[in-house]
């Protein structure tokens, strides 16, 4: 978590590197429940479980703004503002149901997620600049997937190994099979790479 | 029924928890094809996709998706009929004779080919 000092002229310096799906937002404490209120699009606020916040906190960036800048509701408020990304959110969540799934869960035998993988996962899209889409499989793996715009694919299966299984489908229809190390850096470069 | 596939003779499979596997544009990701031995789908035998997707629901949830044998033969899908005790029309999708897990690249073109029969 990063802390600042110089209010929202920050934000743009911030966000320029982000690629995507990069919210403001004011946080508001309501109990056990924490409200997020999208500053970018719209005011309606999104309640989420504080168990859930702790994995925004992870990646929040947050800025100490002067007190005329915090954000008001009701009688609440606290001054942070911070930096979320929705996707990574869905994902996370995502990553949460999966680790709920019990042994069995396809009717075919699979097992149950080792808790080592689910938190290994967690970390991985935490870490990601570009979110994927998140997927279980029946082999104790955990998928990560990229459209690219041209019909190119790119998907990186992850299990409890150091390697990561990597399919991919270039813009011609070529298909390539490889692994990479499943680290954040790694995985990041090899994104970033499909993307051009 | 014997092991004998004809290209056109529908197979179908349960994708389970259906909510878990369908991409933000609505298809079906290739993870739902990935197992750790066989792919178990239902062979169709030639009757309707709502029969046969019925038969499926009396013991599964999820949602049923169909292809045909062509689609695998395409990517060298090895069809095998496995009936079992309780289901006559039970067969597995392998890598190859040799009863091998299915490659990522046969995994994508079973996804990108089924079509929802039941939900």
């Amino acid at each position: 978590m990063t802390s600042m000092k110089s209010g929202v002229g920050s934000i743009n310096r911030i966000c320029s590197p982000m690629i995507r799906g990069i919210l403001a937002t004011s946080i508001l404490t309501t109990g056990g429940q924490y409200q997020l209120l999208n500053k970018s699009k719209s005011n309606d606020p999104v309640v989420v479980e504080e168990s859930q916040l702790n994995l925004v906190y992870s990646d929040a960036i947050i800025l100490d703004m002067p007190p005329e800048k915090h954000s008001y509701s009701g009688s609440d408020y606290i001054s942070p503002i911070i930096i979320i990304d929705t996707e990574k959110m869905k994902n996370l969540s995502k990553v949460n149901r999966i680790a709920n799934l019990e042994d069995n869960w396809n009717y075919e035998g699979a097992k149950a997620f080792p808790e080592t993988l689910i938190s290994s996962i967690r970390q991985i899209i935490t870490g990601l600049m570009i979110q994927p889409e998140v997927f279980p499989t029946a082999t104790e793996s955990i998928q990560l997937e990229y459209e690219g715009p041209d019909e190119s694919y790119l998907e990186i299966e992850i299990g409890e190994t150091k390697k990561a299984s990597v399919f991919s489908i270039d813009r011609q229809g070529n298909e390539t099979s490889s692994e990479v190390d499943v680290s954040i850096i790694a995985i990041n470069k090899m994104v970033e790479e499909f993307y051009g | 029924m014997d092991d004998f596939f004809a290209d056109e003779e529908k197979l179908y499979r349960a994708v389970i928890p259906k909510d878990m596997f369908i991409k933000a544009d609505g298809s079906v990701t290739s993870a739902a094809f990935k197992v750790s031995n066989g792919c178990s789908v239902d062979r169709g035998n030639y009757r309707t996709d709502e029969e046969a997707a019925a038969f499926m629901k009396r013991s599964l949830q999820g949602s049923i998706y169909s292809l045909t044998v062509k689609i695998c033969r395409e990517k060298d899908v090895f069809v095998k009929y496995e009936p079992e005790e309780n289901n006559p029309y039970h067969s597995g999708l392998y890598k190859n004779d040799e009863l091998e897990k299915m490659t990522p690249s046969q995994c994508r073109h079973l996804a990108s080919s089924v079509q929802l029969v039941m939900s």
